[in-house]
């Protein structure tokens, strides 16, 4: 067993979660900035940032909870790929989450009109 | 005392029973999935209710605060209710019961399909505090 298996998901949970804070760290001062000259209340902006957090983490750690189910004797590289995939469908999850989050916002921008200083 | 704490370890015992195995693992994924759900609520629980505080109308303000944590929470849970545990191989009950690596599949696809449920409440809420903060900014403006 599964101390291999044990191994891959960890680098696979790891390495969705560098996944999900890169995106935030290089998405989330600016749309901070964005949120708060377009809402103009602090508390929607702050749910709507928490709200990025909990999409993003979900959609991440959705694709990998399922763990890596490979047999004892596989070989190394058959453990790459296997964290390689989830590491794919991590990717085109988020994608798709940020989509329809930047869908979201773009609403937002356009109905409330944010305030220009 | 210590007889019944060690009959409580025994759902941690490998050698407990198949039948019991997948009893434990099943309601532990469903507290698990809550605890999710609840984790989520929890979090934006604080700023939503600073917004739906700040909406004019009062019974839209009253429906947003009752009805967010419902919803999370309805999401979650039929998220996680909705695994079938006879598979598209349509399983018998044995079988089931006696391949716990089947089990364990099963169990993290009721979490993985809770955390797909949160994503829909989290996505539907945020649609919903748009339409309230547009709402809410029309009447201030007027």
């Amino acid at each position: 067993m599964p101390t291999y298996n044990a191994v891959a998901f960890f680098f696979d949970v790891v390495i969705s979660l560098g996944i999900v804070l890169l995106f935030y760290a290089l998405l989330g001062k600016s749309l901070r900035e964005l949120l708060d000259k377009t809402i103009r209340l602090p508390a929607g902006s702050t749910f709507y940032m928490r709200a990025l957090v909990v999409v993003l983490l979900c959609g991440a750690l959705t694709k990998v909870i399922s763990g890596i189910h490979l047999k004892p004797d596989e070989h190394f590289m058959e453990y790459v790929w296997a964290v390689a995939r989830d590491t794919s469908n991590v990717f085109d999850n988020l994608i798709v989450i940020l989509l329809v989050y930047v869908g979201i916002v773009t609403i937002l921008v356009v109905v409330l009109k944010p305030k220009n200083e | 005392m210590w007889e019944s704490s060690r009959s409580w370890l025994s759902f941690s015992n490998p050698k407990m029973s198949n039948e019991a195995y997948l009893t434990v693992s099943y309601f532990a994924a469903g507290v698990i999935c809550l605890g999710l759900g609840f984790a989520a609520y929890f979090w934006l629980r604080r700023p939503l209710q600073e917004v739906a505080d700040s909406l004019p109308q009062k019974n839209w303000s009253r429906i947003i605060r009752r009805g967010f944590p419902l919803s999370t929470i309805l999401f979650v849970l039929s998220g996680c209710l909705s695994v079938n545990y006879y598979g598209c191989e349509q399983k018998t009950y044995k079988e089931i019961v006696s391949d716990r690596s089947y089990i364990n599949k099963k169990n993290s696809e009721q979490i993985s399909e809770a955390l797909t449920g949160t994503i829909w409440a989290v996505g539907l809420w945020s649609a919903i505090l748009g339409v309230a903060l547009r709402a809410s900014r029309r009447r201030s403006s007027a």
